[in-house]
Order: C-alpha cells, then sequence, then structure tokens
C-alpha cells in the first residue's frame, strides 16, 4: 500500500471533506431542482428519483463529515472516490448519448455548469485526489506548523477548485456568444 | 540555509493562495461580463410584442391534434397564461405542479398554453411522464421567437382582450404569481411598481 506524508493525507482529506459538504450544502438548498436534474440524467426510473437524490445528499453529508475524523477518513476517502467515479459515468454516459445541454446538478443550481469532457477530467482528477486521501500515512509526530500547513494548503486548494470551476461554467456562455454572433 | 528555505516557502504559499484567488476573482469577472453582454440580445426583447400591445395572432395545433388560437381576441373570454418550457429545463420540471395548482385554482378566468419546440417524440413522451395532457401544448420556434424568449421557463400572459400584459423569465412561484399581480396592478414590470411607487410616496 501506498504510504505517504501525513500531510499529504491530511490535505486530501479536508480538501473532499469541504467538496462534499459544500456540494450537499447546494443540493440541499434547492433540493427539488436538484431532483429535476438528476432526472435529466436519464439513468434511474422516474419513481425513485427522490430516493436516490437523497440518498446522494445523505452519502455525500456522511462522507463530508467523515472526512475530518481521522478513524473514518480512510473509508470517507474510498468512498468518495466511489460516488466521485459513479458521477464520472453518469456524466460519460450522458456525454456518449450526446446529452450535453443538461446541467451537471454538481453544486446545486446556483452555478449551471453543463455536461462537457473537462467535466468528466474533474471528476476523475477528484477522484485521484480521494484515492491519495485514503494511502497509509508514514508515522511522524505532526507540529502546529504541519497544521498550518494543511490550513492554507485547503484555502489554496478550495480557491482554485471554484476558480475551475466558474470557467468551466464560463465556457458555453462564451460558444453561446460565438455562435449569436454568427447569425447575425 | 534552513532559515532561508523557510522564508522562501512561506513567501511561496503567501503568492500561490494569492494567485489562486485572483484567477478565481477573474474568472469571476468573466462570468459577470457574459451575464452583461446578456441585455446585448436582450435589446431585442424591446422588438418583440410590449407590454399593453395586442398579441400577435397564431394558429397552431397542439400536440393532440386540436387546432388553437394564440392572441388576437380569444372566444373563450378568459386570459390566457402562455408557459414556455423544456424537457431539458430542470426548473421548468419544478413549476409543473405549480402550473398544475394554478390551473385548477383560477381556471374560471385563466387557460394555460404550455409551448415548447423541437422533437414531437420527445415532447410526446415528456407530457405522458409529467401527465400534461390536461394543458394544450404547442410546438412552434416561431411563437418562441416572437416573444424573444431566450431563457426558460418563460411565460406570457395575455388578458381577455388578447392583450399582452406581463411577461418574464419564472423561476418559481412567486415569479408567476408577480405576473398575474402586475396584471391586476396595470404595470409592466416590478421596475416600473417601484418607479410609480416612489412617485406616489414622494
Amino acid at each position: 500500500m501506498l504510504v505517504l506524508d501525513p500531510i499529504v493525507i491530511l490535505l486530501a482529506n479536508y480538501c473532499v471533506g469541504c467538496l462534499f459538504l459544500l456540494a450537499c450544502y447546494g443540493k440541499l438548498s434547492a433540493f427539488a431542482v436538484f431532483c429535476a436534474t438528476l432526472e435529466e440524467y436519464r439513468l434511474v426510473p422516474a419513481r425513485l428519483i427522490g430516493t436516490f437524490a437523497a440518498i446522494i445528499v445523505v452519502a455525500e453529508l456522511a462522507i463530508g463529515f467523515a472526512a475530518f475524523i481521522q478513524e473514518f477518513a480512510t473509508h470517507a476517502m474510498q468512498l468518495g472516490a466511489a460516488l466521485l467515479l459513479v458521477y464520472a459515468s453518469a456524466i460519460g454516459i450522458n456525454l456518449v448519448r450526446g446529452r450535453r445541454d443538461i446541467d451537471c446538478g454538481c453544486t446545486g443550481p446556483a452555478t449551471r455548469q453543463l455536461l462537457s469532457g473537462w467535466l468528466l477530467l474533474r471528476n476523475l482528477g477528484l477522484a485521484g485526489i480521494a484515492l491519495l486521501g485514503a494511502a497509509m500515512p508514514s508515522v511522524r509526530p505532526l507540529h502546529s506548523a504541519d497544521l498550518v500547513l494543511v490550513g492554507i494548503g485547503v484555502l489554496g486548494a478550495m480557491a482554485l477548485y471554484a476558480a475551475i470551476n466558474q470557467l468551466m461554467a464560463n465556457a458555453p456562455r462564451l460558444d453561446a456568444l460565438d455562435s449569436l454572433m454568427d447569425t447575425n | 540555509m534552513d532559515n532561508l528555505l523557510l522564508v522562501s516557502n512561506a513567501i511561496l504559499w503567501v503568492l500561490v493562495i494569492g494567485l489562486a484567488l485572483t484567477v478565481l476573482a477573474l474568472a469571476r469577472q468573466v462570468g459577470v461580463l457574459y451575464e452583461r453582454i446578456a441585455p446585448a440580445g436582450a435589446l431585442m426583447i424591446s422588438q418583440g410584442p410590449a407590454v399593453g400591445d395586442v398579441a400577435p395572432e397564431f394558429q397552431l395545433e397542439t400536440l393532440d391534434g386540436q387546432r388553437i388560437t394564440l392572441g388576437g381576441v380569444p372566444q373563450s373570454k378568459k386570459s390566457t397564461l402562455l408557459f414556455f418550457l423544456s424537457p431539458t429545463c430542470p426548473v421548468c420540471n419544478t413549476l409543473i405542479p405549480v402550473l398544475k395548482s394554478i390551473q385548477r385554482s383560477e381556471s374560471s378566468w385563466l387557460d394555460i398554453v404550455l409551448a415548447s419546440d423541437g422533437e414531437v417524440e420527445s415532447q410526446r413522451s415528456f407530457v405522458q411522464r409529467k401527465e400534461l395532457g390536461q394543458f394544450p401544448f404547442v410546438l412552434s420556434g416561431e411563437l418562441g421567437m416572437t416573444y424573444q424568449v431566450a431563457k426558460l421557463p418563460f411565460a406570457v400572459l395575455l388578458d381577455e382582450q388578447g392583450v399582452l400584459r406581463a411577461k418574464g423569465l419564472t423561476n418559481n412561484r412567486e415569479h408567476l404569481e408577480s405576473l398575474f399581480e402586475a396584471m391586476e396592478q396595470g404595470v409592466a414590470s416590478i421596475q416600473e411598481f417601484m418607479t410609480k411607487r416612489r412617485q406616489g410616496t414622494a
């Protein structure tokens, strides 16, 4: 099994934890819209949409909190990676079907993000980070400086992640603008 | 040497976080710019029928084969809520129960007509899935073009004389109800309402 410095693992744990908590908050704050978004993926029978949406939200919440608790973190990371891979396959299936015009639903309806290959890539990357967080930590004492490092690392990573998401949400708008210019 | 590394590391961290935040701010600004440019498209809305105009007349066939007339003076002497939606718009889907309840409570003076465009088959299965059989459902790209529908869900309210009384993007029940409110108050938009109220109190 992969053995890494505890800092790397803590950083991965906390980042994935923040990610799931934020995603879960977005989904809960507009649950009805999330259900409708999930339905658009056309992977789950319409009758079971509510149940599946609830399962996803509860799973994200559980993974999000467990990531911050040392005893549960490894399992949380494994489950998180699995969930992210499920999302990636859901996106992949719809990309193959040619349904690019549906909303990702990743972080709730506040940021509308259409499906794209980049989104698939992003989810695979996130799953990789979650797996990194499930690796074995090498044993060494942690000092307060280490914790400060983890803190600013999480801050930097979340800012970058938000920037990447914003850029991905912008891209289809630029395309729409281009096609508008072409028709005029 | 250790000290130098420590200092250089600290400086690098500050720079990295600063850069990440700057990139985020830039990306947001680009996003806001796209929002602002949208009025270049919205300018075209003024070419569509304005509030107070008689709505242009359309002869259309519904999904189940009935002919209906939209615009002009309706024979039923009822108002019409024209609701633009699409099977791929999640917010539209959340408004379907609202439309059903509005139709139940307001049927004495209001007809609801759903409008969309695209493939007949996918729309049929959409109607079946969402049990929309009770509403006339028309497919017409021209209708959307005429009202300059750029974003969904979009609603247009025509009164019993066929006059356009309110229109707009409706993301929730309150937005829909604000259209009825606008019709009752005789104002075109929330902006006009605020202006009138300001003048009234001044």
